[in-house]
């Protein structure tokens, strides 16, 4: 944990300088948000924490008026510890990702084309496999979920429209992966390694938004549907995935409000091992922003709930703070969350408890 | 007396008290005016606060706001419209036909878009009327610049006779002349309506005087290095001779000699191609046989059409699309061949039309729409953060094709600088998820094995 804590000031105090005007795909611009999340699972000396501190880098150009290009990557150091001694840890850099986007017509359609390009961390060993698992689980969403899922494609739609007062969006995309190498286990054969082809994947999604008296509401459906993953010789089918999102944004005299919610359903499947319940997430949050001079000040809770197969699996409190102060063509975004809650083991229906802490800077030059 | 010292009281109070609206007024914009400072990439919030400024006849800050945040964001149609608006609130037409184009672009409201179309052709008119007085501010400075040697500027016409239901001819001769003259590759012709205006803008500044000297100032002013001077005169009840001579600005010289025909009224088409025939040589342009035979080609065949014709580029000129657009309906109707009547009659009713498209009915167009909604909450005083598809576009395209650039997005607040709301995962990890190592209540543990010697 020492040296992750070294790492976590370093980059808190070096890279958030470097950072530069991030304003979304219309714009050229690089950003580089270091964040560091930290839960600890159960309590006395089994209590496990899992920690991470990722540095996201973004490099967005906009070729045309009508072409925007980015690129993604992220330099993450991923901890499992045990009582405060290290069991499992990984760091590199992940897989990057590159995606253009090509606007037709009056704003109305966009062809979409990414790459995922296997730059990240591969051959995971045994020793780094828990650590460079936990951070993929839906529950605790880590900023940097993987540190790799080989070279894919995906090509898509969307396509956009004004119907009323509402804006009605779908879009559509579809992916092709190729195996990689993800895993190397030693045995008294010597290093093997074990294979892994992710699923193809279908998605679909739904929006929709309007203004709502002085407010704003979106709405949104997504749907994956996917091919069997190839984990060495094996095939398994892997569950479909439903993500209904709600926001709703509203000012209430100089406050701002903002109330969302999302639930992410995905259906049964297979697994190593035997069947892979299915399992619903569902979270709901609510900030409020205040605004004094030329800071902006938002709490913010956030609440989330966990169930595998109708059995509730864990639960988790967010309570934090995000400050936005401007001066001149800097904004300056420091924000920390408090985590607390808890999480039922899935074999023995054992209890255990959950807490943690969330912090990211962000340094915007305009 | 007594009595209006008592009504006095009251009304003087009336005005050192601000009303309860423009306070309301006041209190919106200091809202904004924060929001922007706050948020000074905020698209959102340069938009809200360019509405604001635009509805408090603020036009100039209005359009530096507005145009801050189209940079930021070139597919903010509300922004490029009100750009537009303010920009014609300040008689700046070039940026105002700038930005009403991004609109048509870019804006999603289908009335605003026709209204924005047809308003465009009124609009090109108060830009050349816009040139012209800005030329005639400018006339020393333009003095100084060297125009393209091809450039020729053919002006109206005078007409001296009797009969003054020919008169005019003056604006019909010199159209023909325009056409014929721009087919020679050779030369670059202006066009009329430009001219025109600069010659009216003139006359306007001579108290309506004209004289000779003033075809070529205006050849000067629209930077034209030749100018064609022409006259008609009604020599019988039905003959006419036409005169016409090319004066080079820079000497205000007559260059070569002077080019006549004189015929019938009914041979007007013989005439006027004989002139053009003759001001090519005075040119010293060379016609191909093709040209030659293109020139010879008639817009019409009807001195009558041709009349209306005429009669309709007077009533246009003079701002009368109505009367213009039924006097080139006349002329269609007597030669329903004749092309440029087609297209004169649509033009002036586009330009009838636009003419009482006023910027309120832009803004009234609004009504109902996702776009008004936004227009509507900035006169709150509020900064609503989507008008168009453009985030729902983008949306949907960061969830069908998702990138560690949506976290770092939504992370800074987009172009927005609004927060973001919680997203959901919307990528797996495959491998763990096949393993089962993306379990949390999995343990990992270690296991100490303390030996103690015997």
């Amino acid at each position: 944990m020492r040296p992750l804590h070294a790492i976590l000031a370093a980059a808190l105090l070096g890279a958030a300088p470097l950072a530069s005007g991030a304003q979304g795909l219309g714009d050229a611009a690089a950003a580089i948000i270091p964040q560091y999340v930290s839960v600890k699972i159960g309590s006395g000396v089994t209590a496990k924490t899992v920690s991470q501190l990722t540095v996201p880098f973004v490099v967005a150009v906009p070729i045309s008026s009508r072409l925007n290009i980015d690129v993604a990557t992220a330099f993450a150091v991923s901890d499992v510890s045990v009582n405060g001694t290290s069991a499992s840890s990984i760091t590199g850099l992940t897989d990057t990702q590159v995606r253009a986007n090509l606007t037709l017509g009056t704003d109305a359609l966009v062809f979409t084309v990414g790459a995922n390009l296997p730059t990240g961390q591969y051959k995971i060993t045994e020793a780094k496999s828990a650590a460079a698992g936990q951070i993929g689980n839906d529950f605790l969403m880590f900023p940097t979920s993987s540190y790799g899922a080989g070279l894919s494609t995906t090509g898509g739609l969307a396509f956009a429209r004004s119907v009323g007062t509402w804006n009605v969006g779908v879009a559509g995309s579809f992916r092709k992966s190729t195996e990689f190498d993800a895993y190397e286990t030693q045995d008294d054969a010597g290093k093997q390694t074990l294979t892994f082809t992710p699923a193809d994947e279908v998605r679909a999604r739904i929006g929709a938004d309007r203004t709502i008296g002085n407010g704003r509401l979106t709405l949104g459906m997504t749907f994956s549907t996917f091919g069997d993953d190839r984990l060495a010789n094996t095939s398994y089918a892997t569950g479909d995935r439903y993500i209904g999102q709600a926001s709703l944004y509203m000012p209430v005299g100089n406050t701002d409000v903002f109330l969302s919610g999302w639930g992410l359903y995905r259906a049964k499947g297979q697994q190593f091992g035997g069947v892979a319940a299915p399992e619903n997430v569902i979270n709901g949050a609510l900030a409020v922003g205040l605004r004094s001079g030329s800071l902006y000040i938002e709490p913010n809770v956030e609440v989330r709930n966990w169930q595998v197969d109708g059995f509730a699996a864990g639960f988790l409190g967010n309570g934090g703070v995000r400050l936005r102060w401007s001066a001149g063509a800097f904004t300056f975004m420091p924000s920390a969350i408090y985590q607390l809650g808890t999480l039922n083991s899935l074999g023995g229906g054992e209890s255990l408890d959950l807490s943690g802490w969330r912090a990211a800077v962000t340094l915007r030059i305009h | 007396m007594r009595y209006l010292r008592l009504l006095a009281l009251p009304l003087l109070c009336c005005l050192a008290i601000p009303a309860p609206a423009q306070q309301a007024a006041d209190k919106t914009l200091t809202k904004l005016e924060q929001v922007r400072t706050a948020n000074p990439s905020s698209v959102a919030a340069l938009r809200a606060l360019g509405i604001t400024y635009y509805k408090r006849q603020r036009f100039a800050d209005a359009r530096s706001v507005l145009d801050a945040a189209r940079r930021l964001d070139p597919k903010d149609g509300v922004s490029a419209l009100y750009a537009g608006l303010a920009a014609e609130a300040l008689e700046d037409y070039s940026s105002a036909k700038d930005a009403y184009n991004s609109y048509l672009q870019v804006g999603k409201t289908r009335k605003v878009r026709d209204d924005i179309r047809t308003r465009l052709v009124a609009l090109s008119r108060a830009e050349l009327r816009a040139a012209a007085k800005s030329a005639i501010v400018n006339e020393a400075r333009i003095a100084e610049q060297a125009g393209d040697p091809r450039t020729v500027a053919v002006l109206p016409m005078t007409f001296s006779g009797t009969d003054q239901t020919l008169a005019p001819l003056t604006r019909g001769l010199a159209d023909l002349l325009i056409s014929d003259l721009a087919r020679s590759p050779d030369l670059q012709l202006l066009e009329r309506d430009r001219i025109q205006a600069m010659v009216d803008e003139i006359a306007l500044s001579q108290s309506g005087r004209t004289d000779a000297a003033t075809s070529l100032r205006a050849g000067k002013l629209v930077r034209a290095t030749r100018v064609v001077q022409g006259a008609i005169t009604q020599t019988g009840s039905r003959d006419l001779t036409v005169n016409a001579a090319v004066m080079s600005v820079a000497t205000s010289q007559q260059q070569g000699r002077d080019v006549q025909s004189s015929d019938v009224l009914e041979q007007i088409f013989t005439i006027e191609k004989n002139i053009a025939l003759g001001l090519f040589d005075q040119l010293g342009v060379r016609l191909s046989a093709a040209d030659r035979a293109a020139i010879e080609q008639r817009p019409t065949r009807s001195l009558q059409a041709f009349l209306a014709y005429s009669n309709g580029l007077v009533a246009e000129d003079e701002g009368r699309f109505g009367d213009a657009a039924r006097f080139y309906d006349q002329a269609r109707s007597i030669d329903p061949g004749f092309g440029a009547a087609i297209q004169k009659a649509q033009s002036a009713r586009s330009a009838q039309q636009g003419a009482q498209v006023t910027a309120a009915k832009v803004e009234a167009g609004l009504k109902n729409s996702a776009e008004g909604a936004t227009v509507a909450a900035a006169e709150r005083g509020v900064a609503a953060t989507t008008t168009g598809v453009g985030s729902t576009l983008a949306s949907a395209v960061g969830d069908i094709n998702p990138s560690a650039a949506n976290t770092v997005n939504t992370s800074t607040g987009g172009t927005t600088g609004q927060t973001p709301t919680p997203a959901p995962p919307t990528t797996r990890d495959p491998a763990a998820e096949k393993t089962g190592t993306d379990q949390p209540a999995t343990k990992t543990g270690q296991v100490s094995i303390t030996i103690r010697r015997p």
